[in-house]
């Protein structure tokens, strides 16, 4: 029987690297992971986000016809579960032992989680596209995990916590693209290449997505300041005038109709 | 006449569809997106909907939105400007989020649903509430009391429905305005107390059992009561009306002490745990006090025997309790969606006997109706997994397995029929144990749900069997059918009820009627004759932070994450194999034996 | 699926075409309104118009950038 992916494969994730841009930044990785009280929220944020990874990967499962992804998956998801409660576990150690205050900025956009800036509808997916995103992902966590070990020098506690997991992220690296390759096996490297398009066209829109979250607050928040005011005056003047009742308000006789929506 | 009820954009959406006046169907859209208390526009709760009634939208007479988008606008409008400028931050934040989407619901629905303009309704958000109480209880004129964060303006209001003859009416008095809200407040004192809002309600009415209310005084000092019966809340103390991210103010926290930070641990023996717990006791007392006031006040002023309790605050079992043994109603009726959720059908019943007229008729008092159960679909994937998995011969002999099951000690994953309408599992997407060991209890708390030691389970037990075990005032028995009401365990029975009875001697009970759940009922009794006790722990069958589950492939892969021994969908039997057992929840990824037959097969 | 498998930009498309009447179902409640706010109305139907900027960059996200250079 040939490897197919479901083995574990402990020693390579000892030779997982960082991608080049990681590489590049990790004085910026440094920077961000120095500060005990954001690594310690990231620590947290990154077990939601897992968690969450692990509720997809259920929710794949769930969806399969095919018996051996369903079996993988929900194998992968109870690691996903497993690495939430590590990553929970080792920030909430981290936050007894300091002062009360608030993480500050978490920088995530230079720092992610494991499914980093990919959003997943898994119902949307059939097996050899889920499989295709799940390998890429995977393998953008391991090499993102794996420049987060090496600026953790400092805290060989937390760097236990990637160790561990960046074995499992090379299982599920592994499994993904074996699967894939089973599962499509002409056109597995169509589906990759098109999954890495995808995930382009996904950076592009998250980031007209996030302009456009940006100019949209601050267009509001120019009106607040700009044309809000007047009527803010009104607005108290009205409350005032009014005497706005705290107690109860009558309502028997207001009118009521089905076609307003006011 | 086919009417469809829709409730969305703010937690649990739900979509509820009514054909001559009778509830096909009604589901929250979280158990078919699968994405906990998913408020967005429930388009698979709508397309059940419509499937199990074989209809095509253009079919439909109307759509019901349960709420009016632009009064609530107008609202978040104007509290926003009477709070200039210390919205500023909490402006932008709630505009994009009503002008980007909750205000457009007529074009939102005529998108999805290619329904014509004069067909889209828009009932109002307590309207809703009071219908969805009233309207499926068995009484003819009642009371109703409506309570929860904010509806349109409103944030809790009293009314009168009255069904006599053909004529229906639900008809609201006087109504309690946002920001004063008895919601909001229990909610400001859920997020003080470091659990998540809109889902840590019940968590505080668990820890509450663990203080006393030494804090009772200072929150009246916030919620003070009016003259005309009402109350008013101190704004001072809260920045939900003025900011988006945090809904108490510095001022709540010199009275109340620093609150708790979500991830720290809960340990309500240590000092500071009861402090928290002492918190949490205080409010509920106030909560209940004012509650129990005014649905006295209403008794006396409506002279009914009978209230109807809607809004997300009739959720509060304890709270419900109290109003049937004090206020002076004889009998309380909660639904089993009370929530936002309910509102839905709500919607739809009001649209159905008050603006098209029809005749009154009586609504089948059950909560089943989301979708149905496939137990084939179970047997095919177990049996793809190479579990033990059988089609029993009949119910004697699944209800006989299941049984000895839980007398060992085991705990079952339980599916049957319909899924619940509502937040509460209630015997057909349950997780069943013994009731008896507080270790049975830990045991599920730390290896199925995963959740905080204080929380309590709730008992099941067949009507006929209640008042043997538990101490139910009159109407008590009614109060337990959709587990709305906490009530004292009897002390005789406590030792061997310790898994679902709370720290205080109570339990939030589900009386369980042969007509309304044939199969459980059955069961129940049937655990009875074995074990002398006809009582069985009933939880939600879901894990953390995951919905109920619905179809029987769900309640699998549920069964498979977590060490339900035993999982039961109809007449189809699935356990679990030894070997197999810890390696797939642990989720070590060490080398899967059983695994490997399939993989050759796959090569 | 029984449900009108529209794209999202036509969906997007009838939420704007449906909203003019909305908004002046909006206007009219207010300008009969017991509370006496007919002064709020202007503001009220401004921001509507904003939200209609807002549902069409959310609903053509790839312009998303380029539809608020209206502004």
């Amino acid at each position: 029987m040939g490897d197919i992916g479901t083995q574990p494969t402990p020693e390579r994730a000892l030779h997982i690297r960082p991608a080049g841009m990681d590489a590049l930044l990790k004085p910026v990785h440094r920077w961000v992971w120095a500060d005990a009280h954001r690594r310690a929220h990231k620590l947290l944020r990154f077990a939601e986000t897992e968690a969450d990874g692990g509720r997809d990967l259920t929710r794949a499962a769930e969806l399969t016809r095919d018996a051996l992804l369903r079996r993988l998956y929900l194998r992968h998801a109870s690691d996903e579960l497993r690495h939430a409660d590590m990553f929970r576990k080792r920030g909430r150690t981290m936050l007894a032992s300091l002062s009360r205050r608030g993480a500050g900025v978490e920088a995530n956009w230079l720092a992610p989680g494991e499914r980093g800036l990919d959003d997943l509808n898994v119902d949307h997916e059939n097996d050899d596209t889920l499989l295709a995103f799940l390998h890429l992902s995977e393998r953008a966590a391991a090499m993102r995990f794996a420049v987060y070990r090496e600026v953790l020098a400092g805290d060989p506690d937390t760097r236990a916590v990637f160790e561990t997991i960046l074995r499992d992220e090379a299982f599920h690296m592994n499994y993904t693209r074996k699967q894939l390759e089973r599962v499509s096996p002409r056109k597995h490297g169509v589906r990759l290449w098109m999954a890495r398009l995808h995930r382009v066209g996904k950076l592009y829109l998250r980031f007209a997505a996030a302009f456009a979250g940006v100019m949209g607050a601050l267009i509001l928040g120019l009106q607040y300041f700009v044309v809000l005011p007047f009527f803010a005056l009104a607005a108290k003047h009205a409350e005032r005038r009014a005497r706005v009742p705290s107690g109860w308000t009558s309502v028997a006789s207001r009118s009521f109709s089905f076609r307003s929506q006011y | 006449m086919k009417i469809l009820g829709i409730s969305a954009h703010y937690h649990d959406s739900a979509a509820a569809l009514l054909v001559d006046g009778m509830p096909v169907a009604a589901v929250q859209e979280e158990r078919i997106s699968r994405r906990k208390n998913d408020a967005a526009f429930p388009v698979g709760a709508i397309e059940y909907c419509l499937n199990q009634a074989g209809l095509e939208p253009e079919e439909l007479d109307a759509v019901v939105f349960y709420e009016k988008p632009m009064l609530k606008f107008e609202r978040i409008l104007t509290m926003a400007l009477r709070e200039w400028p210390r919205t500023f931050s909490s402006f932008p934040h709630a505009m994009k989020s009503t002008l980007g989407e909750k205000l457009w619901v007529k074009g939102l629905i005529k998108s999805w649903l290619g329904v014509p303009s004069d067909k889209i309704l828009f009932s109002e958000h307590h309207r809703s509430h009071a219908a969805a109480a009233m309207l499926t209880a068995p009484t003819r004129d009642a009371a109703i009391l409506t309570a929860d964060g904010v509806g349109e303006w409103a944030a809790l209001t009293v009314g009168r429905g009255k069904r006599a003859g053909a004529k229906v009416e639900v008809d609201l008095l006087r109504e309690i305005r946002f920001p004063h809200s008895l919601g909001m407040l229990y909610s400001t004192f859920t997020a003080f107390l470091g659990f998540p809002v809109n889902e840590g309600e019940y968590k505080v009415m668990g820890l509450a059992s663990y203080g006393s209310p030494r804090f009772a005084d200072r929150v009246r000092e916030i919620v003070e009561r009016t003259e005309d019966g009402g109350f008013r809340l101190d704004m001072r103390y809260f920045e939900y009306h003025t900011n988006a991210k945090r809904s108490f103010s510095n001022r709540l926290i010199d009275v109340f002490g620093p609150p708790r930070a979500p991830w720290e641990p809960l340990d309500p023996t240590s000092t500071e745990g009861r402090r928290f717990a002492d918190v949490a006791s205080s409010v509920q007392h106030v909560l209940e006090e004012i509650l129990v006031e005014m649905c006295t006040r209403l008794r006396k002023e409506l002279d009914v025997p009978d209230l109807c309790l809607g809004g997300g605050v009739a959720l509060n079992g304890v709270c419900n309790a109290r109003i049937l043994r004090e206020s002076g109603f004889e009998r309380v009726f909660v639904p089993p969606a009370p929530g936002d959720a309910g509102c839905a059908l709500g919607a739809a019943l009001l649209a159905d006997r008050v603006f098209f007229g029809n005749p009154d008729r009586d609504f089948p008092d059950h909560p089943y109706w989301g979708p149905a159960l496939d137990p084939q679909e179970l047997f095919r994937v177990a049996r793809e997994d190479g579990l033990p998995a059988e089609e029993l011969p009949n119910d004697d002999v699944v209800l006989d397995r299941v049984v000895r099951e839980l007398q060992a000690g085991k705990i079952v994953g339980w599916m049957d029929g319909r899924t619940e309408f509502g937040p509460r599992a209630l015997g057909n997407r349950s997780i069943l144990s013994a009731p008896h060991t507080a270790e049975q209890r830990d045991r599920l708390n730390k290896s199925i749900k995963f959740r905080e030691e204080f929380r309590p389970f709730a008992p099941a037990v067949p009507t006929e069997h209640a008042s043997t075990y538990f101490e139910l005032p009159p109407g008590g028995h009614r109060l337990g059918r959709f587990m709305s009401g906490v009530f004292p365990v009897r002390p005789e029975h406590r030792d061997r009820l310790a898994a679902v009875t709370h720290v205080d001697g109570t339990a939030r009970l589900q009386t369980v009627d042969r007509d309304v759940s044939p199969r459980f009922h059955a069961l129940l009794e049937a655990y009875g004759r074995k074990s002398g006790l006809p009582v069985l722990l009933n939880t939600s069958f879901n894990l953390a932070g995951e919905p109920i589950v619905n179809r029987a492939v769900e309640g699998y892969s549920t069964f498979r994450r977590c060490a339900i021994d035993m999982l039961v969908a109809g007449r189809c039997v699935v356990t679990k194999r030894a070997d197999r057992t810890a390696e797939i929840d642990s989720g070590a990824p060490e080398e899967e034996a059983g695994l490997n037959a399939k993989e050759e097969a796959a090569e | 699926m029984i449900l009108k498998r529209r794209g999202k930009i036509r969906r997007g498309l009838t939420v704007v075409a449906s909203a003019a009447p909305s908004i002046a179902d909006l206007a009219r409640g207010m300008w009969k309104s017991e509370k006496r706010n007919r002064w709020l109305v202007p503001l009220v139907v401004f921001l509507c118009i904003t939200g209609l900027v807002l549902v069409l960059a959310s609903t053509v996200e790839v312009l998303a950038p380029f539809i608020y250079t209206i502004f």
